[in-house]
C-alpha cells in the first residue's frame, strides 16, 4: 500500500454500493434497463464531478450520517474510487448494449455489478478495491 | 410462475452465489498468510478507530508503514488484543518492537527511532 493521500468515511462507498445494488436489482426485477443507465450516470457524476454531485453520497451525508452516533472510520479513497470507476464502465457498457438491443449481454454486465456491489455493501469485501491494491497500487 | 418472481429468484441466486463464492475465497485466503516484511508494519482491522491517527503519526515521523489487515498476516508472539499494532521488523522477519492500541500512538517516536536503525 502506498502513502495515504485522501481518505473517505468507510460508510460512503458502502452506502453507494448498497444503492447501486438496489437500483440494478430493481431494474432487473422490473426489466426496465433505463434505470441501469441512470445508475451509471449517477456513478459517473460522482466519480468525475466529485462527491458533491453524487446523489447517493449526498443522501448518505445529509440523511444517514447525522443520525449515526459512532465515530467516523476512514479508509484510503483510492481503492473505492477505482471500484466506482469499474462500476461506471460496466454499467455504461451495459446501457450501450441495451440501447443496441443486446439485452442478455447488457443484463450479464449489470448483474455482475449487482453481485459485486451487494457483496461489498453487506460484507465489506470489495473486489474492485482488492484488484486495485494487488495489481494497480503495488 | 410470473416473470417478476423468476427475476427475483435469479437475483437471490446471484446474490447468494456471490456470498458463497466470497466465503470460499476468504477461507482460502485465510490459509495463505503473508510473512512479516522488514520495516514498520501497521496491523489494522475493521472498527479500528486509532488506525488512521497512528498511520498519520508514523508518516509525520518519517516512517512509511506497510499497512496490513490483521487476518492476512502471519504474526508470531502473543495474540492481538487491541488494534492497531505497530511492528518494527528486521531483515530476518524478527519483531524488534511491538506496540498495540494507544501505546502505538504514544510511542511513535520510539518506533521511528527503532526503524531508523534497521
Amino acid at each position: 500500500m502506498t502513502a495515504a493521500s485522501a481518505r473517505v468515511d468507510v460508510n460512503v462507498p458502502r452506502f453507494n454500493q448498497a444503492m447501486v445494488a438496489a437500483a440494478v436489482g430493481v431494474a432487473f426485477a422490473l426489466h426496465w434497463w433505463p434505470l441501469v443507465a441512470v445508475t451509471a450516470g449517477v456513478l459517473a457524476l460522482t466519480r468525475f464531478a466529485g462527491p458533491g454531485w453524487g446523489l447517493f453520497t449526498q443522501a448518505y451525508l445529509r440523511l444517514v450520517r447525522p443520525r449515526r452516533r459512532r465515530p467516523i472510520e476512514t479508509e484510503e479513497a483510492g481503492p473505492p474510487r477505482f471500484a466506482q470507476l469499474l462500476g461506471v464502465v460496466f454499467l455504461s457498457a451495459a446501457s450501450a448494449l441495451f440501447a443496441i438491443g443486446w439485452s442478455v449481454a447488457g443484463w450479464t454486465l449489470a448483474l455482475i455489478v449487482f453481485s459485486l456491489a451487494l457483496l461489498a455493501a453487506t460484507t465489506r469485501i470489495c473486489v474492485g478495491c482488492i484488484f486495485y491494491e494487488r495489481v494497480i497500487d503495488r | 410462475m410470473t416473470p417478476l418472481v423468476l427475476r427475483l429468484l435469479v437475483l437471490v441466486a446471484i446474490g447468494g452465489g456471490a456470498w458463497i463464492a466470497a466465503g470460499w475465497w476468504q477461507r482460502r485466503r485465510g490459509a495463505i498468510r503473508l510473512p512479516l516484511a522488514a520495516g514498520v508494519t501497521l496491523v489494522t482491522g475493521p472498527g479500528c478507530a486509532l488506525c488512521g491517527p497512528v498511520e498519520r503519526a508514523l508518516r509525520r515521523a518519517g516512517v512509511q508503514p506497510r499497512v496490513t489487515e490483521v487476518g492476512s498476516l502471519d504474526l508470531p508472539g502473543p495474540p492481538i488484543r487491541s488494534l492497531p499494532v505497530a511492528l518494527v521488523v528486521d531483515g530476518s522477519g524478527r519483531v524488534l518492537l511491538r506496540r498495540s492500541g494507544r501505546a502505538a500512538l504514544d510511542d511513535v517516536a520510539s518506533i521511528a527511532q527503532r526503524a531508523a536503525t534497521l
